[in-house]
């Protein structure tokens, strides 16, 4: 009985007004934290308002039993569960939305009911959720402004139960606690600076349901059409010259024009959240007609699907024949900027997670949707990327399928001078590869990326004018170039349209995708292999660190890049060190499971260090000690307050005087015994003393104040 | 070892780092090294004050039992530290104490007060410093040897008159308060007490032991007076403590009257004591040891001294006399 009683109890009233602000401040800091986020605006005043009541109202009843607010309380609290369910089942693939209001009304509930101060840590707690809630919905550095002030309540609110705690365990003078918050606020900023860089990041995104917008109603006004929101005809081939808009990048529609000219601006137009670092790809172009590229084939499958994800079947000449297991690239875009209604996406994407059940797939593994994106939309994809290797490319060998080669190698008339170049370039090259290589080092060692180069002053083929005439230009011109190079020297290839990999954000782990980002990058066809990125402008992340992982390792990559090349240095000059090298290199690779292990080693010497000081184990008296303050404490809420001259004795026969109480008696014999007998009492002293303690206190519950008897 | 506040922070750090690893969310990350950071710095400030730390402790070299006492304490550090608790005393006297701030290089001073529940002599404990740093992440013990002993006087009650009149009888001289010291012999000295003349401070006895201190004067013949302890092996703990109480009342009060007081008892042997500390000091470790009071009664050297026998806590006269104290 005493053993549920004390399991129930949540403690005396805590009476520290200070605690219970700085609490109440971490709590509202953390609900502002998670209604900034624009799904939970509506509660952002009432949620924190009613917080900050019910804490008041907490601290005006703390002494109370409060049964029927705890009535009160229950019935709310499953009000609030039963509405959880209901959401829940309404769509059942966002529940995070709905789990995150559950938790604001939950701990808006509990604010009414923290008397104690173990209630009030627990709100301490439930804010830390309710943090990383925020942070996980955050896409930008917003999180951080509240973040820093939640740091200082929380530092402050543990300072204040360190505080009231030892006051528990001896009365101190009056603390001043101010400069003790500053300087560990400070303190634990840099270690947390320090902690953030130093831990490793692993491969995560192993999600059972990944992020989207709820599915809406869509009318289909494309019908399997791309439509570029920036141009006025959608970016299609409009009636005469395209007019540049800097919004919005000409090459996602049907047509690109090369003698387009400006600067896309820097506006963020997408945050992107991805397992790892590629471009995303949004359409392809097969058909180079002198001064652009267009889609030769328009046709386009519907495929529609009643639940997420949708499973993407590709056509015949876009499907791997690659052996070796692709990479699983996870990706959540969150649109920040109405974009075309194409999927963009790391290439080849199996998985879709959209806010639409209906969507087009193109021959060159393009998605096409019924709308644009427009701000504020969600959606997911699962790629399965392929990063092969310059040995595997080598190795590439067979024939390309005749369909192909028609498609991909196929060139209006261009200048010899065009021709001749391919030729010149791909001479004596052994492989497919070693010739896209060699039209790719050409173009980043003589050409320049230049935005602002003027209109195309002479009319003619716009590949051959940027390659012997202005010889800097766009990414466009890069591509195309390459791409047409390729061609006449037998290598199939195709320009693709899409977004560069962005800025990340290492705080918030996010690319940030801006309209400037825009770009023109090649694929080319290795038979047996498929269809390989290359990146042909010089400038942009080469196509070799494509499907690094999005996540940088931080330290821990650095040093095992670090020891990596330290071995390989010691292993030129000693055949012993050339042994090792494996063994280590494959440390290095670990050196983050080996820190974590160091770590953990040195927290365990800590933790036996601290063990092996502690001191010996208190003499069964303290226990006993313990019970008996106990029930000096019980017995003063009834009238009798021992003095501190008064020894035990003495106490018993004052209280008895009043009426017998054999549990007092029998417990003041056990401490007297355990004080100054001759043996130390054992466990059946410590258990009788709490038999007595709990009969005195039932005893009390049902005796008038100061009587016994 | 981690606090139940540290535990929870710790597996919130763990949870929240699984979370952000999954999600691929920086800012799971940084609320992750947030709370890591908070258990790394409540580590450091509760284990790094209590590793550095010195304490030296001053202890009274008398007490009485049941008025309170003070142990001062001297904390010296090479970290700074805040909130560390002090505990101390002996077995069944212990108290804590808080050291607010601990500055690395300077003595802090902490008071230990305690109330001795009993009479005895007592070797003191070492000291258990506890730090749990001011984020009360983490709890750190140390138990520092800090040696010493102290003697719990019994406690004293004021006498009867009635038996102060038996104890020290007026036709022999005995009276109250200090006496002039026209014809009179110097004594001692004692504390200053209510009532004293100025005039008889002792000013180098004062300026040695820090209080006040008087010079005590005594006639040249005065009576003498025995008190008899009954340490009978057959009475209980409580009986002793009672008549150890009684004595105690007993030998201040004849003292402060100026009589020339025995206290004496029968031991492994007759054992006699002269004197304030000498009889107060005996009377705090005295024990049931001694056969039988009227085996033992003949063989002590109590002649030519007005006897009076303290036993169970009442005063027996050599009429027969009970006086209760």
């Amino acid at each position: 009985m005493l053993g549920w009683r004390r399991l129930v109890e949540t403690g005396a009233p805590e009476h520290s007004v200070p605690l219970r602000l700085w609490i109440l401040g971490a709590v509202v800091t953390s609900v502002l934290a998670v209604t900034a986020h624009d799904d939970f605006l509506e509660h952002r005043l009432a949620v924190p308002v009613l917080v900050a009541a019910g804490f008041a109202f907490s601290y005006w009843r703390r002494g109370k039993r409060n049964w029927w607010v705890k009535l009160i309380l229950a019935a709310l609290c499953l009000r609030v569960g039963w509405q959880f369910l209901r959401d829940v089942y309404a769509d059942p693939f966002h529940t995070s939305v709905p789990l995150t209001v559950l938790l604001l009304w939950l701990q808006t509930l509990h604010s009414f009911d923290v008397p104690a101060r173990r209630d009030l840590l627990f709100s301490l707690l439930s804010s830390v959720v309710l943090m990383a809630v925020a942070a996980a919905f955050g896409r930008d550095l917003t999180y951080l402004l509240y973040l820093a002030p939640y740091a200082l309540t929380a530092v402050a609110a543990l300072v204040h139960n360190a505080q009231a705690a030892a006051q528990e365990a001896a009365a101190p003078p009056r603390l001043g606690l101010a400069p003790a918050v500053n300087h560990l606020l400070m303190v634990v900023l840099l270690v947390a600076a320090v902690v953030f860089v130093l831990t490793p990041r692993y491969e995560g995104m192993r999600l059972v349901a990944l992020p989207f917008s709820p599915q809406r109603l869509l009318l289909d006004l494309f019908a399997g059409r791309v439509f570029n929101p920036a141009y006025p005809d959608g970016g299609g081939e409009g009636e005469g010259e395209q007019v540049w808009n800097p919004r919005g990048y000409f090459g996602f529609g049907t047509t690109v024009d090369l003698r387009m000219r400006g600067r896309l601006d820097d506006a963020v137009v997408m945050r992107v959240r991805s397992t790892h670092r590629f471009n995303w790809r949004a359409l392809v172009f097969d058909a180079y007609t002198g001064s652009g590229w267009k889609m030769s084939d328009a046709h386009v499958q519907e495929v529609n699907a009643t639940f997420p994800p949708i499973h993407l079947v590709h056509w015949k000449d876009e499907i791997l024949r690659y052996a070796e297991r692709p990479i699983r690239v996870v990706q959540s875009f969150y649109i920040e900027a109405e974009q075309p209604n194409v999927v963009f996406a790391a290439p080849v994407a199996a998985s879709l997670y959209l806010s639409t059940g209906r969507i087009y797939l193109d021959r060159y593994g393009a998605v096409r949707l019924s709308s644009t994106h427009k701000p504020g939309t969600v959606y997911s994809v699962v790629s399965r990327a392929l990063v092969p290797d310059a040995a595997r490319l080598r190795a590439a060998s067979g024939e390309v399928p005749s369909e192909l080669r028609e498609r991909y190698l196929a060139l209006p008339p261009i200048p010899e001078r065009v021709r001749d170049l391919a030729l010149r370039l791909t001479a004596g090259q052994p492989t497919s590869y070693d010739r896209v290589m060699a039209v790719n080092r050409h173009l980043w060692q003589h050409y320049a990326y230049d935005l602002r180069i003027p209109p195309q002053r002479t009319p003619g083929d716009a590949v051959d004018y940027f390659l012997f005439e202005e010889r800097r230009g766009y990414c466009e011109q890069f591509a195309s170039a390459m791409v047409v190079l390729l061609r006449a020297a037998e290598v199939p290839a195709r320009l693709v349209t899409g977004y560069a990999p962005g800025t990340l954000n290492p705080l918030t782990g996010l690319y940030e995708v801006q309209n400037s980002d825009a770009h023109a990058w090649v694929e080319a066809y290795f038979p047996g292999i498929g269809w390989v990125e290359f990146e042909p402008t010089p400038g942009f992340p080469d196509t070799a660190n494509l499907g690094a992982p999005a996540l940088r390792r931080w330290v821990w990559q650095d040093l095992a890049g670090l020891v990596r090349a330290r071995l390989q240095v010691l292993a030129a000059h000693s055949p012993v060190a050339a042994r090792v090298l494996d063994a280590a290199s494959a440390l290095a690779q670990g050196a983050a499971w080996i820190g974590l292990a160091l770590a953990g080693l040195a927290a365990a010497a800590g933790a036996w260090r601290l063990a092996g000081s502690r001191p010996p184990a208190r003499a069964p008296g303290g226990d006993l000690g313990a019970i008996y303050l106990r029930m000096c404490a019980m017995l003063a809420r009834r009238g009798w307050r021992r003095a501190p001259s008064e020894t035990v004795d003495e106490f018993r026969q004052r209280v008895e005087a009043s009426g017998p109480a054999p549990e007092v008696a029998a417990l003041s014999a056990l401490v007297e015994a355990a004080a100054y007998g001759r043996e130390d009492p054992g466990p059946d002293a410590l258990e009788e003393a709490r038999r007595h303690l709990e009969a005195l206190g039932t005893r009390l519950r049902r005796r008038r104040a100061g009587r016994f008897g | 070892m981690p606090t139940r506040e540290g535990t929870t922070t710790a597996l919130l750090a763990g949870a929240v780092f699984l979370l952000a690893t999954n999600l691929a969310s920086g800012l799971l990350f940084v609320l992750d090294a947030l709370l890591v950071a908070l258990l790394l710095v409540g580590f450091g400030t509760a284990y790094l004050p209590v590793r550095g730390l010195r304490a030296r402790q001053r202890v009274p070299a008398q007490g009485v039992e049941g008025a309170g006492l003070s142990i001062e304490i001297t904390l010296e550090s090479r970290h700074a530290g805040r909130l560390l608790v002090v505990e101390g005393g002996w077995q069944g006297a212990r108290a804590r104490a808080l050291a607010p701030h601990v500055i690395p290089g300077v003595a802090s001073q902490v008071s230990l007060a305690l109330v001795p529940p009993r009479r005895g002599r007592f070797a003191l404990d070492g000291l258990d410093v506890t730090s749990k740093g001011p984020l009360g992440l983490f709890t750190a013990r140390r138990r520092i040897a800090a040696g010493g002993r102290i003697t719990i006087w019994p406690r004293t009650h004021p006498v009867p008159p009635g038996v102060l009149a038996h104890l020290v009888p007026v036709a022999e001289g005995g009276s109250s308060g200090v006496r002039t010291r026209a014809a009179e012999d110097l004594y001692g000295v004692r504390e200053f007490r209510s009532g004293d003349s100025p005039s008889h401070i002792h000013w180098r006895s004062s300026a040695r032991r820090g209080a006040l201190v008087v010079r005590e004067f005594e006639r040249p013949h005065s009576p003498g007076v025995a008190i008899v302890v009954d340490l009978d092996s057959r009475q209980g703990a409580a009986q002793m403590d009672a008549t150890a109480r009684t004595a105690a009342s007993l030998l201040l009060a004849a003292l402060d009257r100026g009589a020339d007081v025995v206290l004496t008892g029968w031991e492994e042997g007759p054992v006699e004591h002269r004197g304030r500390e000498a009889g107060m000091d005996w009377l705090a470790a005295v024990a049931p040891c001694a056969p039988p009071l009227a085996e033992v009664l003949p063989r002590l050297r109590v002649a030519g001294r007005h006897m009076m026998v303290v036993a169970a806590g009442l005063c027996h006269l050599p009429d027969g006399t009970v006086l209760a104290c």
